[in-house]
């Protein structure tokens, strides 16, 4: 690396270092101390005599910088007097009255110089120190600024779709074609957008706090999603053989995780799409079926209704009938261990 | 050939030995795979189906429920036009597409400039139209819809009511349109671009230009249901070669142009005598001929050339002629003749008329245009339609070209006079520096005259070689090349090439779409989002993306990534 | 010597101390270390006896240490193996850990580096150990061991004693795969910067420089080479993420593979050229998903099988 050219600043340091006390090389020592658990020097201390491991002021400073977490010296700078002033509050005293009025007002405007313009400059310094001139350019890593991060979720290559729309399209998928159910997606999408909006039956009230139907075509992916979510078992039935005595099987609810309930409620509107009729012909008949039945679970016309229905009430019945673990739920020393279930008959008993 | 007749008996003749039996037996035999295949005996059916167990399945018969949909019902439904969705927003602010507007579309610069201020002074200075989406009227839609302008596949059903994006070449278009109606010629276009490039709906903006200016419109919607051999046709007598009229179609064709003009042609009245196959009034408006031919398919060829006739008379409209899909046209049809020949398409009597006005062999005496565009789905291959695309292209560059060349010329010419002028100074200083080297180096050799011991050597070759140059003369003027045109030359080995598609495209105007450039693009997509039907923020990024997506702006890939595919 | 050639080898040196009178205990001898192992594992040369959980016999005292006192001779009535381990069922792992252990705790207030900051190491891996050890090693027994390599290896570089040092050495792979950094991509003169990316059987290279949006795929656009909106996203995805899209123009050439493959092999390939533009991008594109290789391939074909899996179906007879 070529010498820096940087009279200025080197005449600063040389003035700096006439006064060696305020070099505070304690601090450091001290504060590595307290910091014992990690210690974090990118370069491990040198063990020739020659190359001392205390730099000159600045380098301390901006090692200083490093630990405390403050504003830095810039090393290509040097180090303005005041700068090793404002650390050392002896010399800081001790200084003439004009240094002292300066730290004062400079004191005020350190948060700025973080800012891409500073930046900028810091990098077409360092250009001029490398030889080079000014108006050289400069990489600052970036050109037109970076994104914020975190990136917004729907930025993510793997899950650019919404999560509802990507697991329907996985599920309506045969035969692994997938730009044929994104296609049939889309169409679904948009057949939800041009239908007129539908009227809900109050006797199948939808989610708690879904838009009024007005607003549902719209916004055909959260009309999509209120439709599956409404129509959502919450539990399944899962009969265990010979579990019940005799051989019988025993009937056991098992409550659903959110894709669990939403792929139950796919596969049942799925069902109910392949048995209805297409009234035209050609592509998309499919598609305009599947959307037919999401009105309908809608306006609460469709058969998926009934299913769901029909699971929740077996699954009420069965955990009445079983008592295995009813015994728990009357010892106030145990918990119940199926609190999880008794929280989904509680809902249950809305519907 | 050996004579059959017996060699030694010339007289008789050996009838015996043409005997069949007798030439089958003296047939040597080569192979005996043929009797020993005779021989194997085929199992009856009897013991196949004792206990034998075959492959086929029996299936289960459908149980059909319900009634079957009416005969046309799902053909119905698959074409329905939808152009409006109760759901989408009304877009506040955007403005018909009426006279004023077609006005201000077709205005040119520098008239513009004058009108421009008149209308400042009087506080009504608009905006630019081109990059707006504009609403069509109703009447205007009703009249598109009777000429089956609006095609499925444009996504019509999305918005309120059907909204147009005026963009350059829709500009050009209405201008060139405008420009013949004025000076009572045609102009024969032909439309083509990229897939999705808005050919269509080019078509669609002018037609709805000439509805709005009180044109006569004719549109055959779609060259393929013409020349495909699915509606009945018959020769025209008394033609040479035979021309084909198809009844149906005439008279369905007929009722379209009758009920999407019937506010210009309820107006105008019969003015010439005509002998028809039917008795017709003298006094009977356009509008009521065209019904008349609707009505009758026999009769509806004549009647539509007795329309012709009277549209084409002095002092009646201008007319728009329509066609989509261009490249049907430009082949045999699918008809067969009575000889099972194939007839051309061009002998079909519609597109015969299409085509003759396409190829300005017959006049429009009032002024219009003939329009027509080609597709890229699902279309035939068309030699003749691309060699003359690919020369258009490569002419309407090389006028690009030359228009850049003449301002670099003039530039380099004002260069060198520039260079003449500065001339005599230049070699003025030339002349000085030449003396201040010779001076130098007379110093240095006189210094080195000077210096006895050690004896230097002195290249004087190399020293002369490096002295400045004199100037004699100015540099003479260099003109700059030119690019020739170079046209894509006829394939001499192709035998695809259509000679009559060529006769009829030798000169027609080729507007060639391209992309839409970002500001469109940007309209395009506030128009959706403030119908509600775009859930985006629209802003240059976003505008960009999708810009992107669709290959550098083609419209209908934008809508396609834009509101089909990403909801 | 000859007596004891029948036992297990294991078992041969431990009952050298009974044999030979002159033994010294276990505890005062420096044990053995793994790694200064012979290669020959299954010979039965006497080499292999200084591996094994006891010691050797020293027949005399003079050649001990200076410094170090002489001990009175301990005569074992019987057979005392070196280490106690002995008794384990993995011998030489349990002394391992052990001595792993120790080193751990004696050194456990030396300075550490924050976590992550430590240099990557590869350690050796689990079937690398157990052909080392010759014993058959659980994977969750050794995942201890390379627990504590772990947190050795956080002692602060400066401060690292010696014995730590050559005790990490003896568990470092020969070969440390994570010195081997990627090369910064370079933006050449004319402003362009080339990345290379794959996916499937698909291979891309794409070069990127400043422009308006223009993407040009093997001489064609967008449109003409991906017909799916999804594949021509997949293309521009590391420019969409950034929000550069208008930024950057593409020109890319892929071959192989189908469009999906293609598609994504390009996302790598322009999200790699972009960086060579913008280094500082790096974050953001990774969490893009624009810097993964993707390495899943297509499972090969197996013999017995119809497919990577599927069986043939079963035919009675």
């Amino acid at each position: 690396m070529p010498p820096r050219l940087n009279l200025l600043g080197a005449g600063r340091s040389l003035a700096a270092r006439s006064r060696p006390s305020i070099a505070s090389q304690q601090p450091r020592i001290s504060l590595a101390v307290s910091r014992r658990g990690y210690a974090d020097e990118n370069e491990p201390p040198a063990t020739n005599d020659n190359q001392s491991g205390l730099g000159h002021v600045s380098e301390e400073a901006a090692d200083m910088g490093k630990v405390t977490g403050e504003t830095q010296p810039d090393l290509g700078k040097g180090t303005p007097v005041q700068d090793i002033l404002r650390r050392d509050q002896e010399g800081k005293d001790k200084a003439p009255e004009v240094i002292r009025a300066e730290i004062d007002s400079t004191e005020a405007n350190a948060s700025d110089r973080t800012t891409f313009a500073n930046l900028l400059a810091l990098a077409q310094m360092e250009n001029i120190a490398r030889g080079g001139h000014g108006s050289d350019p400069v990489t600052v890593g970036h050109k037109y600024g970076i994104p914020e991060l975190p990136l917004a979720s729907n930025m993510h290559l793997k899950r650019r779709y919404d999560p509802v729309v990507n697991q329907v399209t996985n599920l309506i998928m045969k035969h692994g074609k997938k730009s044929v159910a994104q296609r049939n997606m889309s169409f679904i999408l948009n057949q939800l957008r041009t239908a007129p909006p539908p009227t809900p039956n109050p006797a199948r009230p939808l989610l708690p706090g879904s838009p009024p139907p007005a607003h549902l075509p719209l916004d055909p992916i959260g009309y999509l999603t209120i439709a599956i979510d409404s129509v959502a078992p919450l539990l399944r039935i899962r009969s265990q053989r010979g579990a019940a005595g005799g051989g019988a099987a025993l009937q056991i609810p098992v409550p659903l995780g959110l894709q669990q309930r939403r792929r139950t409620a796919v596969q049942w509107i799925l069902d109910a799409a392949s048995k209805k009729k297409s009234r035209g012909s050609g592509k998309g008949q499919f598609a305009q079926r599947f959307a037919d039945e999401i009105i309908s679970v809608v306006e609460g016309k469709s058969g998926v209704w009934d299913r769901r229905q029909l699971v929740h009430k077996t699954g009420t019945s069965a955990l009445h009938k079983q008592c295995p673990f009813q015994k728990y739920s009357h010892n106030p020393g145990h918990p119940h261990p199926h609190t999880q279930k008794n929280a989904i008959f509680y809902f249950m008993g809305s519907t | 050939m050996a004579s059959t007749n017996c060699w030694r008996c010339l007289s008789r003749p050996s009838t015996t030995l043409t005997h069949p039996s007798l030439l089958t037996l003296s047939r040597p035999s080569f192979s005996t795979s043929a009797i020993l295949a005779a021989a194997v005996k085929k199992p009856t059916l009897a013991a196949r189906s004792k206990g034998q167990k075959t492959l086929k399945i029996k299936k289960k018969a459908v149980v059909k429920t319900g009634k079957p949909p009416a005969a046309g019902e799902r053909k119905a439904m698959r074409k329905r036009i939808v152009l409006s969705n109760t759901n989408a927003l009304e877009v506040e602010g955007m403005q018909d597409l009426d006279e004023q507007m077609v006005e201000k579309l077709v205005r040119k610069k520098e008239e513009d400039l004058s009108v421009s201020f008149a209308l400042e002074a009087a506080g009504e200075m608009e905006a630019e139209v081109v990059g707006k989406v504009v609403g069509l009227k109703g009447e205007t839609v009703d009249s598109l819809r009777a000429v089956e302008a609006f095609k499925t596949t444009q996504g019509w059903g999305l918005f309120r009511r059907p909204g147009l994006l005026l963009r350059e070449e829709s500009r050009e278009l209405s201008r060139r349109m405008v420009g013949a109606a004025r000076g009572r010629e045609e102009l024969r276009l032909v439309i083509d671009g990229e897939k999705g490039s808005g050919k269509s709906l080019m078509l669609l903006h002018a037609m709805a230009t000439a509805f709005v200016k009180g044109w006569v419109v004719l549109n055959i919607p779609e060259a393929q249901e013409v020349t495909n051999a699915m509606n009945d046709y018959a020769p025209i007598q008394g033609t040479t070669p035979t021309l084909w009229s198809q009844p149906t179609y005439t008279a369905n064709w007929l009722g379209q142009i009758g009920k999407a003009n019937n506010a210009v042609l309820q107006d105008l009245q019969l003015s010439m005598e005509h002998n028809l196959p039917i008795p017709i009034q003298s006094n009977i408006s356009l509008a009521r001929l065209c019904e008349l031919g609707a009505r009758d398919p026999d009769v509806a060829w004549p009647i539509f050339l007795a329309f012709w006739a009277e549209i084409t008379a002095r002092g009646r409209p201008p007319v728009l002629m329509c066609l989509d899909s261009l490249s049907h046209v430009l082949q045999n049809s699918l008809y067969r003749a009575p000889d099972y020949s194939q007839i051309h398409a061009h002998d079909l009597a519609i597109i015969r008329h299409f085509v003759d006005h396409l190829s300005g062999k017959a006049k429009l005496p009032n002024g219009g245009a003939v329009i027509a565009a080609t597709s890229r789905s699902h279309a035939p291959i068309s030699k003749s339609l691309e060699l003359v695309i690919a020369n258009a292209e490569e002419k309407a560059a090389h006028a690009k070209y030359m228009e850049q060349f003449t301002a670099r010329q003039a530039q380099h010419k004002a260069n060198y006079a520039a260079y003449l002028e500065r001339f005599p100074a230049m070699k003025a200083e030339r002349d000085a520096e030449i003396a201040r080297w010779q001076q130098q180096l007379a110093i240095e050799e006189a210094e080195l005259a000077a210096r006895t011991a050690p004896r230097q050597f002195l290249d004087k070759k190399a020293l002369k070689a490096m002295a400045p140059k004199p100037l004699l003369k100015p540099a003479p003027y260099a003109p700059l090349q030119q690019e020739e045109l170079q046209l894509t030359p006829r394939d001499p080995f192709e035998k695809a090439y259509d000679a009559r598609a060529d006769k009829v495209l030798e000169n027609v105007d080729v507007l060639s779409l391209k992309g839409i450039s970002r500001a469109e693009a940007r309209a395009l997509m506030e128009y959706w989002a403030q119908s509600g039907v775009l859930r985006q923020r629209v802003d240059e990024e976003s505008v960009a993306e999708k810009w992107a997506l669709a290959g550098n702006g083609i419209v209908g890939e934008i809508q396609r990534g834009a509101l089909w595919m990403r909801i | 010597m000859k007596k004891v050639a029948w036992l297990p080898a294991s078992l041969r040196g431990g009952l050298q101390c009974a044999q030979y009178s002159q033994t010294t205990a276990s505890s005062n001898f420096p044990r053995r270390t793994v790694f200064t192992l012979p290669k020959k594992q299954f010979s039965t040369s006497s080499s292999l006896q200084e591996s094994i959980a006891a010691a050797p016999i020293r027949f005399t005292n003079n050649n001990a240490k200076e410094g170090e006192e002489e001990e009175d001779p301990v005569f074992n009535a019987r057979l005392v193996p070196n280490s106690a381990s002995y008794f384990t069922a993995q011998p030489i792992f349990t002394d391992d850990l052990l001595s792993l252990q120790n080193l751990l705790q004696r050194y456990a207030n030396l300075p550490v580096l924050k976590p992550g900051e430590a240099p990557r190491v590869a350690w050796l891996s689990l079937a690398d150990y157990r052909n080392i050890v010759g014993e058959t090693v659980k994977a969750a027994k050794y995942s201890k061991i390379v627990e504590i390599l772990h947190r050795l290896n956080h002692i602060h570089p400066s401060l690292m004693p010696r014995e730590v040092k050559d005790v990490l050495n003896e568990y470092k792979r020969d070969v440390n795969p994570y010195q081997n950094t990627a090369k910064p991509g370079l933006v050449n003169t004319d402003g362009h910067a080339l990345g290379a990316g794959r996916r499937k059987s698909s291979t891309a290279r794409a070069w990127v420089v400043d422009g308006t949006g223009e993407v040009l795929v093997n001489g064609k656009t967008l449109i003409e080479a991906f017909g799916r909106i999804h594949d021509r996203e997949s293309v521009i995805w590391a420019l969409k993420a950034t929000n550069r899209v208008d930024k950057y123009n593409v020109w890319a050439r892929v071959s192989g593979g189908g469009t999906t493959g293609q598609a994504e092999a390009l996302t790598l390939a322009v999200g790699k050229a972009l960086l060579a533009h913008e280094p500082a991008l790096k974050p953001a594109l990774r969490r893009a998903g624009c810097m993964t290789r993707d390495p899943k391939r297509v499972e090969r074909k197996k013999p017995g099988h119809v497919k990577a899996r599927k069986m043939p179906a079963w035919v009675k007879r």
